[in-house]
Order: C-alpha cells, then structure tokens, then sequence
C-alpha cells in the first residue's frame, strides 16, 4: 500500500469508519481503530513489507509500486494510473486487478475518476454547467473515458463495464474493475466521495501515515497514536 | 512597438543616438579615444556631473541594496510579520494579527485552538532537541576528521593533489545526489545490509535511515562525508600560512614531533579552527536538504519549518504562522552563533 492516507481509508471505511460527521473530520472511531489495530498487527505478522509504510518518514508519500515490480510484495493497492507501468515494464510474471474487499462498513475505496467539476466563481455558470451535461452523457462520457483509458465516474458505464480501445487486454480489464470499485464505493460507502472532495483532506493523508508508522515501528503505543492523530488533525484543520 | 525594440537594427539605431547624445554631452577632451570613451560613458559622467561625486559610490550600490533589500531584507521583515499573524495567505490584508499565539501554538501542553493536547509541542521540542544532539555530536566530530585530514594531506604523501580531490569531491555534490546514494547504501534491502547479511554478521535487513537506533549516527556520517571537504580546505590552507621557518627552528632544537603539533601547528592554527567551527555550527543548525531527500528518522529544525510552512502539500491556516514563528527561534540561535563568530575573530586580530 501506498504510504498515504488516501489509500490507507478505503480499508478503513470497509471496517466501518465513518471518517466525518455531517462534513467535520470525525477521523478517530471504532472502524478507523479497528483497521488501525488490523494494519499494525499485518506488519508484525511481517505480512505488509518492511521498506512500505516503516520506511517512510513523517508525513511523506511513499509509492509501494517498486516493491510490486520486483516482487518483493503479491500485490499493491493503488490507482488506474498504475496500469500502464505494469504492462509495460512486468514480463516475468502474471497480474490482474481484482475488485476491492468488502468488509463490515461496505466495500470501500477512494474514488478516482468521481466527478467532472466547474469553478463555483466562474463568470458563465449556464456555459459551464451546459458543457459539464455535455461530457456527462453516456455516449460521450464513454467514448472519452474509451480513449483516453481513464476510468468513469458515470454510474451506468461504471455498472456497464468500458470497451477500452488501444490497450491491452488486460489493462482493458483492469480499468473496469476499477471503475465498478467507484460505482461500488459511491454506494456502499460515501464517506469516500465525502473525504475526496473535502477540502483540507490533503493535511489527513499525511497525518495518517506519520502516526501510524511510530505505533507500527513501536515509537508509541496505538492508542497514543491514534490520540495523536485526533490531536492534529483537528489543530491542523482549525481557524 | 516591442517588435521595433526588438529588432535589431533598431537597437543599432538606439545605440547611435546614444553616442550622438554622448558625444555632445561629453567633455572637453582631445583625442579620438578619450572622446570616444568619454561618449560611451556619458550618464556616469553626467550624473557625476548632477550630484558631485561623493554621492556617487551610492549610485554603485543602489541596483545591488535594490536587488538585496527585495529577496533578503523584505523577507525577513514579511517573516516577522507571518509569525504575529493567521492565515493561508501571504497577503496580509488577508491574515489577522493573533500576537504570540503562534509562539502558544508551538510551546504550550494546551493547543489553544482546539483545547485538546499539542501534538505541535511534542514535534517542535523533537525537532530542537533532535537538531541540538545533531550538532553537538556532528561539528566536534567532523572538525577533528578535517583536521586530520588536512594535517595528512599537508604532508609529502604520494598522489597528494589527487587524494585533496577524493576528499573535497562530494562537496561539489548536490545534496540531492548524495543523499540519492546514500539511500542506495542505506536503504533495508541497500547494499549494507546486504553486505552485513552476506557476511552473517546481521540476520534480518536493517533499515539504516529510519532505525532509531541508526538514524542519528547515519545522518552524522553522511552529512560528515558530504561537508567534511570544504572545511579540511580552509584548514589546509591555514596549515600553509604556517611560517615554514618555525619547524624549521623546532627541528634544528630536537623538538619531538607530537611537541611540535601542539605547540606550533595548534596554536597557530587556533584562530582558523575557531572560524571553521563556528562556520560548521551554523551549518549545522541549518542542516535540511541531505537529510530530508534521505528521509531519515527524525526531523531537523529547517525540516520542521518546511512540514509546515504549506510549501510542500497542503496549506494549513495555522502553517504559514507557526514555521515563521519556528524560523524566528533558528534565527536566534543563528544570531548567537554569529555573534560568537564575530567575538573570536575580533580577539583573533587583536591577538
């Protein structure tokens, strides 16, 4: 997994956490604990490898896709954006994307492709608004995420599954399973579209990994990190 | 009208009108050169000319108080307005005055906004003490390596240019490369630890950078081997300005070598030792840029500053306030130093 908690919360919300409470960071509940106590006990089982989330420093995203490409770990958590590395440059052994667990809370993930946005500010809101309605429509919506291999954030192409032109067989494959984990997510779990659209969420993804690698490493108990990060999240939030 | 200023033979034409201007403004001189030059340099001479030329030296430092005053002194004075104010913008009608807060914010138990514990507390004091345990164990450290290096170096050994270029090499480094080297060493599955398992001296990889047990010690040798150069220069060419003549005298008395280090070399070396240490103290108070590419295991005070300042990441209403409140504390501590610095070469001239 990569070391960031935008990867670290789709898990977490399938273990039930809640992630906020009508639109405040409510970080800290017993879902989030329970993965939290799940993921430090998968590094002491040495099941989660050792150069991943322990050898990352204080807030810093750490991608896992090295360890994936030279087979230190089965498997890597990530993003569509990872697809075409991995066809390219794995020759020596077989992958697939498979969809994203289900636990408890839902089967959670964060959304990639979840929305075509305007500026709130923008000086021709009927404009913006008519061209947001022209990528949306199926057809279009599809032919655009066809070429362009990126996944969807239409429901029903999301359900329907995209015939991906110009890719692999496989990568084809591989971006509708990650589309369908956005469809399954919106459903199961919105907290995920909540905490990808909040607008200070950037300051939690780094929070995350800082604390819960001091539990994993032994710097600090769980329970202390996990105070900690309540602790910071909400002083690096305030105004 | 920019495409004409462009042109070139508009600027030909721009630079003849220039020497037209110059040659009716300048003096009275005989000779085609002295006139030439007298035109090529008319607004010197003519601003010599409007205000006298004792004002004129100012006119010389102008562009450069300019330039100097924009990226050094604004800055600084913006800095303190950050650490007194709130906000995520850099624009201060936007940020609203809260005093020391941000001083509250980074020192008390108590964070004050939220009423909950400071964690900010905890990583402000690691990162100070962090920093103070690095530079008391670094400086001392690389000074004596210096020293003996350029003590060796000093002397007749073979290929002794070359080895003064192995050892002033990875200053010429950015920092950048040397910590992406030493991340290749050090890393858990690096070549140390791969070494040391061949070897069957460890079981299990170690991951150097990130260990408690190793970062500090890494993170000195590192820093050590990527500055260590530029100081054994300065104390090589103190070494040089020694008076050959005094060995010479201490030979033809007998004195033993060891005598002759400390009485003659260390003496005379003092004043340089001295400068090169308090130079390297404050390097080392400002150590970042190897440390934080290597990731090492705990964080430095410029570190600390960056994290927060919403350079890197995401902004935070409070950042901005906090990392220049920080920057205020490192300055003090610099301006100590400094002042230290000034102290020991003053008694050093008067010496």
């Amino acid at each position: 997994m990569d070391r960031t908690a935008h990867r670290w919360a789709g898990p977490a919300f399938s273990y039930g956490a809640k992630f906020h409470e009508n639109g405040v960071p409510i970080l800290v509940d017993d879902g989030f604990k329970a993965f939290a106590e799940t993921f430090v006990g998968w590094h002491e089982e040495g099941l989660m490898p050792a150069e991943g989330w322990p050898a990352g420093g204080g807030t810093a995203y750490k991608n896992a896709a090295p360890l994936f490409l030279d087979g230190t770990v089965a498997m890597h958590m990530s993003g569509s954006w990872m697809l075409g590395n991995y066809d390219a440059n794995i020759t020596d052994f077989e992958w697939k994307v498979v969809p994203i667990p289900c636990g408890s809370g839902g089967c959670g993930a964060m959304p990639g492709g979840s929305g075509v946005v305007a500026f709130k500010s923008t000086k021709e809101p009927e404009v913006s608004a008519s061209f947001i309605d022209f990528l949306s429509q199926a057809g279009r919506a599809g032919y655009f995420a066809s070429n362009t291999s990126n996944i969807t954030a239409h429901q029903g192409l999301q359900k329907a599954g995209i015939d991906y032109s110009g890719v692999s067989q496989r990568v084809s494959a591989g971006l509708s399973t990650f589309a369908a984990n956005a469809g399954k997510a919106a459903e199961s779990t919105p907290q995920a579209y909540w905490f990808q659209g909040y607008n200070k969420n950037f300051a939690i993804y780094g929070i995350v990994p800082d604390y819960i690698t001091k539990a994993i490493t032994g710097e600090m108990s769980l329970d202390d990190a996990l105070a900690a990060i309540d602790a910071d999240v909400a002083a690096k939030i305030a105004e | 009208m920019f495409d004409a200023v462009l042109n070139l033979n508009s600027w030909f034409l721009f630079f003849a009108l220039y020497l037209v201007v110059g040659f009716i403004l300048a003096k009275d001189v005989y000779g085609f050169v002295p006139k030439l030059m007298s035109s090529i340099g008319w607004p010197i001479e003519f601003t010599q000319k409007l205000f006298g030329t004792k004002s004129l030296p100012y006119l010389f430092l102008f562009p450069n108080i300019l330039i100097f005053g924009l990226f050094t002194f604004l800055p600084l004075f913006m800095n303190f307005g950050f650490s007194v104010t709130d906000g995520t913008s850099i624009n201060f009608e936007n940020r609203a005055f809260s005093g020391l807060d941000n001083l509250a914010r980074i020192t008390q138990e108590i964070q004050i906004d939220t009423g909950g514990i400071n964690v900010e507390n905890a990583k402000f004091k690691s990162a100070l003490y962090d920093t103070f345990v690095f530079v008391i164990l670094q400086v001392p450290i690389m000074i004596l390596i210096a020293l003996f290096t350029a003590i060796v170096l000093n002397r007749e050994v073979i290929g002794r240019g070359f080895w003064r270029a192995v050892f002033f090499y990875p200053v010429m480094l950015s920092p950048v490369v040397v910590a992406f080297l030493w991340t290749l060493i050090l890393k858990r599955q690096g070549m140390l630890s791969q070494t040391l398992i061949d070897w069957n001296w460890i079981s299990e990889p170690i991951q150097w950078l990130m260990d408690p047990n190793w970062t500090m010690f890494w993170s000195i040798f590192v820093y050590t081997w990527a500055h260590m150069g530029f100081y054994m220069l300065i104390l090589l060419a103190g070494l040089q300005s020694i008076p050959r003549d005094l060995y010479e005298a201490a030979q033809m008395d007998g004195t033993s070598e060891r005598r002759v280090f400390w009485r003659i070399t260390l003496p005379l070396l003092m004043p340089i030792l001295l400068v090169v240490t308090v130079l390297s103290l404050i390097k080392a108070v400002q150590a970042f840029e190897e440390l934080y590419a290597l990731q090492v295991g705990w964080i430095s005070l410029v570190s600390y500053i960056v994290e927060n300042a919403g350079i890197r990441g995401q902004k935070t209403f409070f950042g901005l306030g906090i990392a220049a409140m920080a920057s205020l504390i490192v300055a003090l501590i610099l301006i100590v130093l400094s002042l230290l610095q000034f102290y020991l070469t003053r008694r050093q001239v008067k010496l």
